[in-house]
């Protein structure tokens, strides 16, 4: 590395030993407030809302300009994904979380606070033992009165589990882009994969 | 890696990177710094976190490592003094003196380490954890080139010497 004494250099290694990188860029964002990343999301969420009502009021009339414009049509199909990566270790896995009835029963009344249920399917694998729980993590808005909260999916959990989430605040929340899913096993208690949750449209023709 | 700008502001893209590529060398210089592993690791992510917050005002004048840097020795060096007494590292990661087993007795180094001014081993943490040049020390610790060059001999000497007293 350079030019230092055997024996120094032994003591500093000891002194702050190698170690596994345990690398966490959605924390840094979320420690700094991410305030762009924020704005962003809101106005996202706002589109996103908007075109959700949209598509579910055919009684608008417009709504095959809305299908042209966004490249959707009304076999859309909303999800809310994540691809999970290891924080430790070497597992990978997706959280796939789809409102249910989202599209026939949100009509453009309804798309403020609604609390329709989420099915929610975890898949995982290559982690360093049994998966203790699955959760997502929801960070507060940037309002004073808003506060977080952490949605358990299943624990202990096996892959391929599919739950179904009713929570207050949850779809906005994945809509603003604040949830966070994560996996955590035994040896890794705070999660050992981990990733945001955006916004996907799939089409199921 | 080196990057450096010649305008004002830094992208979110540009941190991650380094962020990504360094991750390890900023959190060995913390832990160095804190004597805590994990008290280290938030360090760093607190540092990246700031670098973040305040990315439109880094001025282009550096390399933006070296920018982060500052950023994450002095975030180290606040949480070190957050918790006064000052931690030994060793103790705190577990890694007791009786651990050696060839024969040496690092304690006198250590506490010779210890014993350095706080620059001395700044400067000897960012050149040997991090192996970065001077003048690159010299932009994270605010001082020329050539006083890096005389902290490092100085710093050297110093544990050289304490290091013969205990073996000759």
């Amino acid at each position: 590395m350079n030019d230092f004494d055997p024996a120094v250099a032994l003591e500093l290694d000891r002194l702050a030993p190698p170690a596994a990188a345990l690398l966490d860029w959605s924390d840094v964002l979320a420690r700094a407030g991410h305030r762009s990343h924020r704005r962003g999301g809101v106005a996202v969420s706002v589109v996103v809302l908007a075109a959700v009502a949209l598509l579910a009021t055919p009684a608008l009339g417009i709504r095959g300009k809305v299908d042209a414009l966004l490249g959707v049509d009304g076999r859309s199909r909303l999800h809310f994904i994540a691809i999970l990566k290891p924080v430790a270790g070497y597992g990978t896995g997706t959280v796939d979380a789809t409102p249910v009835r989202a599209f026939t029963h949100v009509g453009s009344d309804r798309t403020i606070g609604f609390a329709q249920a989420i099915s929610v399917k975890v898949d995982f694998g290559g982690l360093s033992g049994p998966a203790t729980v699955a959760r997502v993590r929801v960070t507060a808005p940037r309002r004073p009165s808003g506060k977080g909260f952490v949605v358990r999916l299943c624990g202990p959990c096996r892959t391929g589990t599919t739950v179904v989430i009713r929570r207050r605040g949850l779809i906005l929340a994945l809509f603003d882009g604040r949830a966070t899913a994560e996996i955590a096993t035994a040896a890794h208690p705070n999660g050992e994969l981990r990733g945001p949750i955006g916004v996907w449209f799939t089409r199921s023709r | 890696m080196r990057i450096v700008h010649d305008r004002r502001g830094v992208s979110l893209g540009e941190i991650e990177h380094v962020y990504r590529a360094r991750f390890e060398e900023y959190r060995r210089v913390a832990t160095a710094i804190v004597g805590d592993a994990e008290r280290a690791r938030d360090a760093v992510q607190d540092a990246f976190a700031s670098a973040v917050r305040n990315r439109a005002t880094f001025r282009g004048d550096g390399p933006l490592e070296a920018w982060i840097w500052r950023s994450v020795v002095n975030t180290a060096l606040n949480q070190r003094r957050a918790t006064l007494p000052e931690p030994t590292g060793y103790e705190r990661n577990g890694d007791a003196p009786h651990d050696h087993e060839d024969g040496d007795d690092p304690a006198e180094l250590r506490g010779a380490l210890k014993r350095l001014p706080e620059r001395q081993r700044l400067a000897l943490f960012l050149r040997y954890y991090a192996d970065l040049d001077y003048a690159t020390i010299a932009t994270v610790l605010r001082v020329s080139e050539g006083t890096v060059a005389a902290t490092l001999h100085t710093a050297h000497s110093a544990l050289r010497r304490r290091f013969e007293e205990v073996h000759l």
